[in-house]
Parts: structure tokens; sequence; C-alpha cells
């Protein structure tokens, strides 16, 4: 896609943001503030703003809005300029009941190739396309290395994982980054499921609690990558993760508010179960 | 989901210098087996001394993250043991547990664990022999890939 | 309803990440990376993104405090202010300008810093003025600038990508400068050789090519053993030394003694390993070394860095894209606070206060009369008051109650005092002992400029108002010199303060406010069409040629005898950030570590028969600390590690203040102890 096109979803993007707030409808459109030469999550609640709206860079911006929520409460009602990963993300926090979608206007914004391929997505569009052209599904095998991964054996994977996973300082930027990490009560803070105060955390209770917690509900938006500065490539399990449940239930998370994931994962944590296990670990 | 007699086969040579003893993690149901000495039973003697024995009230509340933080607590194996499907005292407690355990496998093998870890069993409290033979040859498994740390 | 994202740069290491500060409703809410910034490249660690929160802290100083009695009870700005003034004014009437003393803050702007620097010499008329760089790299600005002329990293930080062998020591790089550790296991990916050297198996050995363990404190015994391997192989780079450096035969005399034998007998190293660092140092074509507090903090400090410098010289491993020498500087603004003149001898840009010309165009600049000798550093001070010389002190978010070496002493030194002047976000330490609190402004209520560890010049920018009454320290200062008399402190916006600065610095001459929005500014920036300098002494050091100097190894100030057997080691950890004021106030932090730990060998706490979690005392010649035992791999038998970032396991309480003869920095790193078993375990 060429820069006109980018410049021409930016426009419609200002236009159907100032429409929104001319008639009131919402309290503010959240979208990206270009500032200097970086891009911010921003609410724009008047239309001199808009001329600094920006579509590009990819701040996954669904967990600002669900914040935003929460702490405006009861009342409040916000328009969200979407990509499909953004849109996939409100969806996810709609089943988990972190947002009432009733409260979101979604605006959808279709991604180019390039930035599908910048994100290694499979699915670079929202449901309904209000900004730019959706391109349609894109085959990530043709542009991602996961066959790497796929065919080493389990030796070897242990070999990689345990290495790379060794590199962790325990930023929690993977979980911080994500929209769906949003649980009040996180587990990978708290030391009967994750040993406190030591880089790297254990090995494999850190990653993979959060791997299981996130199966279904992963989107593919490859932000945990991103803010891992230890180049860990979480992305790229999560999405054999998401290939596994595509596979086998015909499940993709993030497409329907209504459907439900075949695995059910949450259930309240037993005290009693965890004791007799850390008993049992630790003479 | 298992390839026990897969793995032993392949890596029978390995076993006979090993005198690894395996740290398993048992979860078992109450209602298929409340005894945990009847559990405690079906496990080779010197695997039974080692091993751990958490009762969930159905296997339906076995949560990934248990068997995963087992793991990290330094279990070689985590072993479910549930009550047969269509036996489940809440009905499909046990289905959903299959589930999200076929998913954990899945998710262990792709992080470099062997997924033979991780067993998930259907036990019949009428018929021990069987329920211990199954047991026994999860255990052989774990023998055959050694400890996990 | 109100949401905003404001960029700034991160409060806590030198790293000088890029954060961007959530505020809803005018408080903040949280702290997210800046996506393409050059440093953070979209990540942060734990203590970046958990920056925010210990702004809005219930503990925070909201109105100024004066001690009536035995307490500090509130009072308001006026009274406050003028009774500083006051007693300021009478003490120096009475004893003179240099008897009063000021610390300023690594945690403050550079506006701050230099205007904390313009009050002292410029209102007071006293060069006694230092902060806490003299406790972590004042061996680093004084050997640095002995053999290069300047006293900074020489290289940047996403430098190091470009780098084909770095060479690690002393700095526990992962925990202490994750982001810069991310920058090294980068550079690691595409094929660069990692050496580490260092007495702990710390975290980025398990990253490492090379690991090389040796005992404390021989530094400059391995390095010189180094030396004299790449010579005798003839690795080192003739043309190099024949051309841009002097003194080589010097030092030839002295590294040629350190056989592979005598280094091994003193450093515990193997010489093939030894022979192995070197050839990958010597033969890179870019190689780097990175070092931090385990290099400096001894009385060889300045030879250990005279050392590394030897080393690097040696090599021609200087003066290129990806190499050269490079100290990692502890705090968001040690780099600024340095090149601001907080120190006793210099002004701004490392101007010496000896040089007539400088201090001319000081007096000039400032139209007042300026003292002429340098003044007390830190340590010097704390000694003086003890001894009834120094009578008052000015303390700017420092915390030396906790920082500084042998605390015992410190308190003693404090207590002596006429006046106490502390300026800070929290009551910590030093504030309990003060006569006067100001409370002050955190990073994210105010603008200004800071740099970071690779000459980094950025803004921090005001996304909230102040807490409480709570005001800059640009403008209580301001305030404090107006109320004296003072001319030339009418500044209305910290522009104004930094257009002066850069009038008066050459090497910050070319950086303006604007060209920080879009520019990435590192100094020496001579003019304003002047890009910045990405690395050092390319084709020429800054003071000419390159100077070796020659040093030979001298033992630790205190070593383990019969009574006390066990070296200590100290240092910092990755959940908290030095004195703990700001990082124990953080929820995020403090639960993954509320209290310290001691890391113990298990086959020392066999001997001892300490298991993991027991409280153990630990006792040195000055003093003693309880703490929990933690045992681990990463501290070789025979040598315990404490944290000194908690209170009330006061690793400070232990350490020597014995220092370097050149730097005045003490011998943190090591000291003797005795451990014991505190209690039985519960």
């Amino acid at each position: 896609m060429t820069e006109e096109v980018r410049d021409n979803r930016e426009e419609q993007a200002r236009e159907i943001a100032g429409r929104l707030l001319t008639e009131g409808n919402v309290d503010g459109v959240l979208a990206l503030l270009h500032v200097m030469d970086h891009v911010v999550p921003h609410l724009f609640t008047s239309r001199e703003e808009l001329a600094h709206l920006n579509i590009s860079g990819h701040y996954p911006v669904a967990g600002v809005a669900e914040r935003l929520l929460r702490r405006w409460d009861n009342n409040g009602r916000i328009a969200v300029i979407a990509r499909g990963c953004d849109e996939r993300h409100l969806i996810e926090l709609a089943k988990k009941k972190s947002v009432n979608l009733d409260r979101i206007k979604i605006v959808g914004l279709a991604c180019t190739v390039d930035e599908a391929k910048d994100c290694h997505c499979v699915r670079p569009f929202p449901t309904e396309v209000e900004v730019g052209r959706s391109v349609g599904k894109v085959d990530y095998l043709d542009h991602f290395a996961l066959g790497e991964l796929i065919r080493m054996d389990i030796a070897e994977r242990r070999k990689f994982w345990t290495q790379i996973f060794d590199r962790c300082i325990k930023c929690y930027g993977c979980r911080n980054v994500c929209p769906l990490c949003n649980c009040e009560d996180c587990r990978l803070e708290e030391a009967r499921w994750v040993r406190v105060g030591e880089i790297p955390p254990e090995y494999p209770s850190f990653h993979l609690i959060r791997a299981v917690h996130l199966a279904d509900k992963c989107v593919g938006c490859f932000a945990c990558e991103r803010a891992c500065p230890m180049g860990i490539p979480l992305g790229k399990l999560h999405q054999l993760i998401r290939d596994y449940l595509q596979s086998v239930y015909g499940y993709e998370a993030g497409r329907d508010p209504d459907e439900r994931s075949p695995i059910q994962i949450d259930v309240g944590i037993g005290p009693d179960v965890l004791q007799g296990l850390r008993r049992g670990g630790e003479d | 989901m298992k390839t026990e007699d897969e793995t032993k086969e392949t890596r029978a040579s390995e076993i006979e210098t090993d005198v690894f003893q395996p740290r398993v993690a048992v979860f078992h149901c109450r209602w298929c087996l409340p005894d945990e000495e009847n559990v405690r039973s079906f496990l080779p003697a010197e695997v039974a001394k080692r091993a751990s024995f958490m009762k969930l009230n159905c296997t339906g509340r076995m949560e990934a993250e248990f068997a995963v933080k087992a793991l990290g607590a330094g279990y070689d194996g985590v072993l479910v043991l549930g009550c047969q499907i269509g036996e489940c005292h809440y009905r499909t407690g046990n289905e959903q547990a299959w589930k999200r355990l076929a998913l954990l496998s899945n998710i262990l093998a792709l992080a470099g664990v062997y997924p033979e870890r991780l067993g998930v069993h259907w036990a019949d409290p009428f018929d021990e022999g069987t329920t211990k033979r199954i047991v026994n040859s999860y255990i052989d498994g774990l023998l055959a890939i050694g400890p996990f740390k | 309803m109100n949401y905003k994202t404001i960029q700034s740069t991160c409060p806590y290491c030198g790293c000088g990440c890029g954060v961007y500060l959530e505020v809803v409703d005018e408080h903040l809410v949280g702290t997210m990376p800046v996506i393409n910034h050059p440093i953070s490249h979209g990540g942060l660690c734990i203590k970046g993104w958990a920056a925010h929160e210990f702004v809005e802290s219930e503990d925070r100083i909201r109105r100024p405090l004066w001690k009536r009695g035995a307490n500090l009870e509130t009072t308001d700005w006026n009274s406050a202010l003028y009774m500083v003034s006051e007693r300021l004014q009478a003490i120096k009437q009475m004893y003179g300008p240099d008897s009063i003393g000021f610390l300023s803050s690594a945690k403050c702007t550079n506006e701050e810093n230099y205007l904390f620097m313009k009050f002292a010499r410029s209102v007071v008329g006293t060069n006694n003025l230092d902060h806490c760089a003299r406790l972590c790299h004042a061996p680093t600005v004084a050997g640095l600038a002995k053999a290069f002329g300047s006293g900074a990293m020489t290289n940047s930080v996403p430098e190091l990508e470009k780098a084909s062998c770095i060479l690690i020591t002393g700095s526990n790089t992962t925990e202490n400068h994750p982001m810069i550790a991310s920058r090294i296991i980068k550079a690691r990916e595409k094929g660069a050789f990692v050496i580490v050297i260092d007495p702990r198996r710390i975290h980025i050995a398990n990253h490492s090519d090379l690991f090389i363990q040796p005992r404390l404190g021989t530094d400059v015994a391995w390095i010189n053993g180094m030396m004299n391997m790449i010579f005798l192989e003839g690795w080192h780079n003739r043309k190099f030394i024949e051309e841009r450096t002097e003194g080589f035969e010097e030092l030839e005399r002295v590294f040629s003694k350190y056989t592979p034998e005598k280094v091994r007998e003193i450093t515990g190293i193997e010489p093939d390993l030894l022979k192995q660092a070197a050839r990958v140092y010597a033969q890179s074509p870019a190689s780097a070394i990175v070092y931090t507090m385990g290099i400096t903090e001894h009385i060889t400090g300045t030879d250990n860095v005279m050392s590394l410098a030897n080393l690097a010289m040696l090599t021609g491993q200087i003066g290129k894209r990806g190499s050269g020498i490079n100290p990692l500087r502890g705090q968001n603004n040690v780099q600024g606070a340095c090149d601001m003149g907080a120190l006793p001898d210099v002004f701004t840009g490392y101007q010496k206060v000896l040089d007539p010309e400088a201090h001319y165009k000081f007096e000039k600049a400032w139209g007042t009369n300026l003292p002429t000798e340098p003044g007390l550093t830190v340590v010097e001070m704390i000694d003086a008051a003890a001894a009834g010389d120094l009578k008052a002190l000015y303390v700017m978010g420092e915390n030396p109650m906790l920082s500084d070496p042998d605390i015992n002493h410190v308190r003693e030194g404090l207590s002596n005092l006429e006046l106490l002047v502390v300026q800070d976000l929290f009551i910590n330490q030093t504030a309990e002992l003060a006569d006067v609190v100001f409370p002050a402004q955190s990073f994210a209520e105010k603008a200004g400029t800071v740099t970071s560890t690779d000459r980094r010049i950025q803004r921090i920018r005001k996304a909230i108002d102040g807490v409480g009454q709570a005001r800059t320290d640009w403008e209580i200062i301001c305030e404090l010199a107006g109320l004296m008399g003072a001319k030339g402190f009418d500044y209305k916006t910290p522009i104004e303060i930094f257009e002066e600065i850069r009038s008066l610095t050459p090497s910050y001459a070319g950086i303006t406010y604007s060209r920080l929005d879009s520019e990435e500014l590192q100094w020496p920036c001579p003019t304003e069409d002047h890009p910045g300098t990405e690395f050092l002494h390319e084709g020429k050091f800054t003071r000419g040629l390159g100077s070796f100097t020659p040093v030979e190894w001298r033992p630790p100030a205190e070593v383990p005898d019969e009574e006390y057997p066990y070296f200590l080691t100290t240092g910092r950890v990755h959940f908290h950030y030095h004195t703990g004021t700001m990082s124990r106030r953080s929820p995020t932090l403090n639960r993954e570590m509320a209290s310290a730990v001691a890391d113990i060998n298990p086959l020392d706490a066999e001997d001892l028969g300490i298991s993991e979690r027991d409280m153990v005392r630990v006792s040195s010649r000055r003093g003693e600390v309880k703490i929990r035992a933690r045992l681990t791999q990463t501290v070789p038998k025979g040598t315990i590690f404490i944290p000194f970032n908690f209170q009330e396991s006061a690793a400070n309480a232990l350490t020597n203040s014995d220092r370097d003869a050149i730097s005045k920095i003490p011998e943190f790193k090591v000291c003797a102890v005795k451990v014991e078993k505190a209690a039985a375990r519960r």
C-alpha cells in the first residue's frame, strides 16, 4: 500500500471522529495522537485536537479503553478507532465481562498488507471496516518463520525455550502491554505460583502459566513480543497455541462476543489444593 | 493423548542404567477415588513414597496451572485420575478437564516439555487391576523420559 | 473526563528509557514504554513499568517541616524558607562559607543541579559541593579524564549492538541496567562474543560465551596479566600505540611483571581462560568494555579504571563505532549532575575551578566573587561535620544515611551539625535528622532535562500538578537565593535556566529544548547545527594523546582474618533502587521484594549451619545487621553479598569507609565480616 492510502485513512478517521464528537454520541474518541516524532494513545474530546490524530504505529488501545471505562464506572461512552486486533481484544474483554460493548463505539480500521506483515497478522481487519479497505486474510506462513519451531523435536525445544526463558528479567512487560491480561489478581505476582524477588523467574511456571491462561484469549496481536526487552518470541509461542485451537476446535479468539471458548479455564482458585502441592515439592 | 508405549520403545535403553525415581503429583477425584491410601497403592512403592496427593472435588476443578506449578516446584510428572467419561458426579467435569489438559499437553510439547509428563486417566472403582496397569504404564513413561529438572 | 499521555524519561537508573505517563483526570495511573525510543525500543524493566507508582504515594511530604523539640512539625513555606536563609547567613558570617556544605542530587534535573551549584558557589561562596557520584563513578571521572581527557561512556547504548566483542566486568548488567543488558543479548544474537569477568556468577554470565570468576579486589592484576599476554602474543595495536598514545614504555615495564602464574596466584584465574579473553578482546574488529561499581568501588577504584583504559588503548579498542569504554551510570541524571558541576572541583562541563579562565568566566556571568579552592567531597564533609568543622549541610534529594559507608559515622556527623536542611519527596533516614525539610516535586510534576549514561540529553515533562504544597527543587533554590539577597535567580521556566547552562558549557552549547523534541542529542554538541556525538575519541582523544598510566596491584584495605573470616561485597538488586525511598513505596516492586536477603554460598551455609531463609547476623568492625539468608551459587565460597537498598538491614552499617586516594570513593565492594545464625527457624 502506498502513502496515499495511509493519508486517506487518516483523513477518514479524523472525519468520522469529528462527526462522532459533534453528534455527541460519545464523550471522547480513543485513538493515536501524533506528538513530536511519537505516537501515543489519547482520548480526543475536541475537534481541534483531531488534526494530530494518527493511525500509524501499533499501540494496543483496547486495554486503555477498558481501564478508562472501569475508572469512569457507570457513565461515559467512548469511540475507539480499532484495528482488527483492537476489536478482537475488545470482544475478548467483553467475554470476560471486563467491558460493556454498549459503552464502546468501534470504528473499524483496516490494516495494509505491510502493516499485517509487520505484525505477523493473519486477520488484519475488523468485522466492519469504516476506515481504509480490507485486504482480506493473510497467510502468515509466507512471511513468518514458525517452521523452525515446529520442526524441532521436544529435546531441542526444551533447550531452545529454557535458554530463551532464562533471559527473562521479569519486567511483566508481556502482561502489562496485553489488553487481555487484566485480571485483578494476577497469578504471576503471587509467591505461591511464581517465586518472587528473583530473575530469571523459575522455569516453566512464569511463562507457561501465562501461556495457559491466555491460550484461548490471545488474538495474536504480538504486542507481548514487541514489548519484551529480551527478545523472547512469545508471539510465536502463542501463534502455535492458536493454531492448535483452530485446528482441533475451529476456534479463534475475538471473532464474536457470543462465541464460547471450547476450554473453560477461569475457575476460582483453591488454596487447599496448592498447599498440598507446596508441601510435597519442598522437602 | 498418551504415547507411553512409543516412548518406552524409543528410550528403553536409557531405563537400564537409570536409578531415577520420578516425583509425581497426583490429583485425584474424590468421587471415584476417595481414599488416598487406595490411590497410593496403584503406584510402585518407591514412587508412592515420593509422590504428593491432592484430592479434588472433581477433575473439573483441575486447572492447567496446577500442573505447570507442579513441574515448576520440582515434580517430574503430574497424574490426574478421575471418573470414567459419563460417570462424572457433576456430569461433565471430567470432560472439561480433558479438553483443558489436552490443550496443556499441546502447550507443554510446544515449550519443550514431554507431554508424557502429564497423565490424565479415568479410573474404574470396580476394576482396580486395570487402573493400576494404566498408572504403571504412565510411570514407565516417566522413567523413560527421565527427570524434569 | 480526561485521558492523556505525557512523554518523559524514566526516573530510575541511568539507561534513560522513554516512558509515557498515563494521566486520567489529573492523576497518574500508569506507565507505558515509548515504542520507537532509541534506548528502550518499546520495552521497559519492572522499575520502569512502575515508574508512576511512588509519585502520589500517601507518604509524600506535602508541607514544609521543621524540628520542634525532637519532632518534625509542619510549617508554612515562608517561615521555613526564612528560617533557612537566616541560619545559613548567620553560620556563614560566624564560621565562614566553607563551614557550609551542599549535597546535590543525581535524581534532579540538569537545571536544578546547575542552580544548586550556582547557589552554593555564588550565594554561599563555597565549593563544598558534591553528590553521590562520589560513591559510584568518581574513579571513572578521575581515571578516564586522566587517560583520555573525558570521564564519560565513550560509546552509546544502541552502538553496543554493533560491537563484535563485549567485555563486561563488575557490572550486574541484567539486574541494574536491564535495557542495556537487552542490547548486549541482542548483540550476542548477532554474533558478538560476550565475556563476563565478575567475582559473582551473575545472570548475564549465563548468556555469555566466556565467564571468568576472579577473587574480589584483584582487577588490576588480571587486567595487567591480560595486557601482558596480549603484548607477548603480538595482539596489541602497534600503530594505535605509536600514533595516539604516550607513556607505553612505562606501562610495559609494569605489566610485564604480571606473568600468568603470578596472576593466577593473585586472582585465581586459570591462564588459558584469561588468554582466550585476551585474544578475543584484542582481535575482534570492535570490542567494547562495559563496567560499573565492581570496578570503581574499591580503594583502587581509579587504578582499576585506568587499567581498563590501558587495555583499550593497548589494543586500539576505543574511538570506533561499537568499541570503547563504557561506564554505566546508575541514576537517571548522575551523568547530568556531574556535567552540571555538582562536584567540588569543577563548574559545568568539567571546567576546572582551579582554571583561572573558567573561574573568571563564571564570576563574570554570575556577577559575584567565587571561591578559588576546590571544596570537600561527600565523605570528607561527613568527617568535617563529625569533627565540628562543618556546621551546616544542605541536602537536595540524597540519602547519605543509607547510601554512604559506615552509616554510624554518618549519623554522628549529621547529628553534630548546627543546621541540616533536607529537600526531598519523602522522609528518608536523612530527613529524620533534619532541622528543616522542604517538600520537593518528583519527575512527573516538573519539567527539565536529564542526561543519561551515554551522554544523551532528554526531557522530562510535567504530567500532573505538584502533590500538596510541594515545589520544584529549582523554585525552592530560587526563592531561597532571593531571600538571601542574591541576584540572577529570577527564572520563570526551566528553559531559561537551560539557556544559561548552554551559554556557559561548550559541550551543551548546541542543545536547545526545541531540538530535544525531535532529535536525539548526545554531548558534546558545541553548536546548534552539530548533530551531537555518538561516540568519543574518534581520531583524537579529548586531551590529545591518550595517556597510559602503569598501575601495580594492591590488595583491598580490609581482607578476611580469623575474627572476620568472610568477604562482604555489596550492591543493588533488580527490584529496588538505591536507598529504596522511591522503589519501596511502589507496590509492584515491594511485592517482588519486601526485605533484604544476604546471598551465601551453600558450602559456607553448611559450615555455619544456616538454612535457606534463616535469620543471620552479619557483623564487621563497624556494625552489624540482621538479615535473612538466601543460599545461592551466585556468590563464591567465602563471600557474602548484601544489597544496600534496605534500611532495616543496611549493608552500609558494615562497609569500610577507607577510600581511594585520588577519587575519594569508599571501598563498598570489599570488607571483612563474620556471619552467625541469629535465631532458630520458625
